[in-house]
């Protein structure tokens, strides 16, 4: 059910996921600086779907690899308009101060 | 080669033990990275640290979603428990008024007990229930027949065992585990015989060690099921019987009139407090509620299933003493009839409510996608 709260955590992901496009759950780790962790991501990432906040892409057609198909994930219009209302929140509160 | 890469033992015993979802939403991107990261390791020499600290992740991973799962099971039916624990313990805490004799004590220690066990055993599932559910009957019947061999005998009759200072009301247990057992034999066609030898044999024991209310409540709910499973024969043989054990427990009710340990908190509490019907009242109810409470729930769900046959002959089977106790004026059930017996009510009551949570809504750990129609 989509959902419109959001946490810091799935705040970064969003950023994360704007900014360098569509990534593994493992990208976002490393791309986070310390933010997310490797125990923790993959919760947030399952929680952040179910919200609506995120899609699952199924693996390319042509990427050869002989593991598990890694699931990458892609910010939604939701997800973008939650990130651009925490943005003008941000904004806000900068020039109210 | 896939059996090869790592975290596969990991994946298949995630899905042995979290729902479809969590693995797939979950569980599966996770050991999915970390057999790309294994896979295109710089150097070979890498691979070990790498597999080491991604285990680490997973199975706390694993844990932490087994836990979460757990406690939701928990929360979705705890609800009725805790309404139950909080009515009996409210009538046990009149004992402990100043006056309160050591024998309230000892019923609220069993009633505490007894919620954390309920609280406990609502974590579970099912189909974990059905799994155990033969074997814990056979057991059952074994400790049963123990008592009446080397039982302690008192009051003309031989039902309890002393188990570390404590009388162990062996049958007051054994009732759950034999009407869970019958019911699940009857819902496997292969085991309908074993249905019945089940209840020819809490009969003989029943008649072996003078305790005929568990039996009755044995009864009771082997024929509910052997009813609802279409077992005309049995639920006959089952209803026959009754009349034999509801005639012969007034009886053994007075001979137990001299066994302290029975007696004890129903005179002291009858002696102690004058609103003594008030109280028998309110644990009735008390009792009453999660048998009826589940019945109404399982009557809006659909289909039958060993869920609603096992949690509908158990129902059925908490209401005998209940109602023997209104037609005899006997003592205040789990008060009077209480020690470890209580906590056996309890988890009963907590099997109830996993049984009808799980006939309502789907194991999601079944896989069902099988199921839905073709386009």
């Amino acid at each position: 059910m989509p959902s419109l709260s959001l946490s810091k955590t799935e705040e970064v992901i969003l950023r994360l996921l704007a900014e360098h496009g569509d990534l593994y759950g493992l990208e976002l780790v490393e791309r986070s600086s310390g933010v997310l962790k490797r125990g923790t991501v993959y919760v947030t990432l399952g929680r952040m779907v179910d919200k609506g906040h995120l899609r699952v892409l199924a693996p390319p057609r042509d990427e050869v690899t002989s593991g598990l198909p890694r699931p990458r994930y892609r910010a939604t219009a939701l997800g973008h308009r939650l990130l651009d209302a925490v943005d003008v929140m941000l904004r806000r509160k900068v020039v109210a101060t | 080669m896939k059996s090869e890469l790592p975290g596969q033992r990991v994946l298949a015993l995630a899905r042995r033990l979290l729902s479809s979802r969590d693995v797939e939403r979950v569980f599966l991107p996770a050991v999915a990275d970390l057999q790309h990261e294994w896979l295109h390791a710089r150097e070979p020499s890498l691979r070990t640290p790498i597999v080491l600290a991604a285990h680490v992740t997973l199975v706390g991973l694993l844990v932490r979603l087994v836990l979460s799962a757990a406690f939701e099971r928990a929360l979705s039916t705890s609800l009725r428990a805790i309404f139950f624990a909080g009515l009996t313990a409210g009538i046990a805490c009149v004992g402990l008024a100043p006056s309160a004799p050591e024998a309230m004590k000892r019923e609220l220690f069993f009633v505490v007990l007894g919620c954390a066990s309920a609280l406990a055993a609502t974590t579970t599932r099912s189909r974990w229930i059905s799994a155990a559910a033969v074997p814990g009957a056979v057991g059952a019947l074994l400790m049963l027949l123990v008592v009446a061999c080397f039982g302690i005998e008192e009051g003309g009759t031989r039902r309890w065992l002393s188990v570390g200072g404590l009388s162990l009301h062996v049958a007051a247990w054994c009732v759950a585990p034999v009407v869970v057992g019958i019911a699940a034999a009857l819902f496997g066609n292969a085991r309908r015989g074993v249905a019945d030898v089940m209840v020819v044999a809490v009969g003989a024991l029943a008649v072996a060690t003078q305790d005929p209310v568990p039996a009755l409540q044995i009864l009771v709910g082997s024929c509910v099921a052997a009813a609802m499973t279409k077992q005309l024969r049995l639920a006959l043989l089952a209803a026959l019987a009754m009349p034999l054990f509801v005639f012969a427990a007034p009886s053994t009710m007075s001979a137990m009139e001299d066994v302290p340990h029975v007696t004890g908190a129903f005179a002291t509490l009858a002696a102690h407090h004058p609103g003594w019907a008030g109280f028998t009242a309110l644990a009735l109810m008390a009792t009453l509620v999660v048998p009826v409470d589940s019945v109404r729930a399982l009557h809006l769900s659909r289909g039958p299933s060993w869920e609603r046959t096992a949690a509908a002959a158990l129902a059925s089977a908490l209401f005998v003493q209940p109602a023997l106790a209104m037609r005899f004026g006997d003592g205040v059930h789990l008060v009077a009839f209480g020690g470890s017996g209580v906590v056996a009510t309890f988890l009963a009551l907590a099997v109830i409510g996993v049984l009808v949570r799980d006939a309502s809504e789907p194991d999601p750990t079944v896989d069902r996608a099988h199921l839905a129609p073709h386009p």
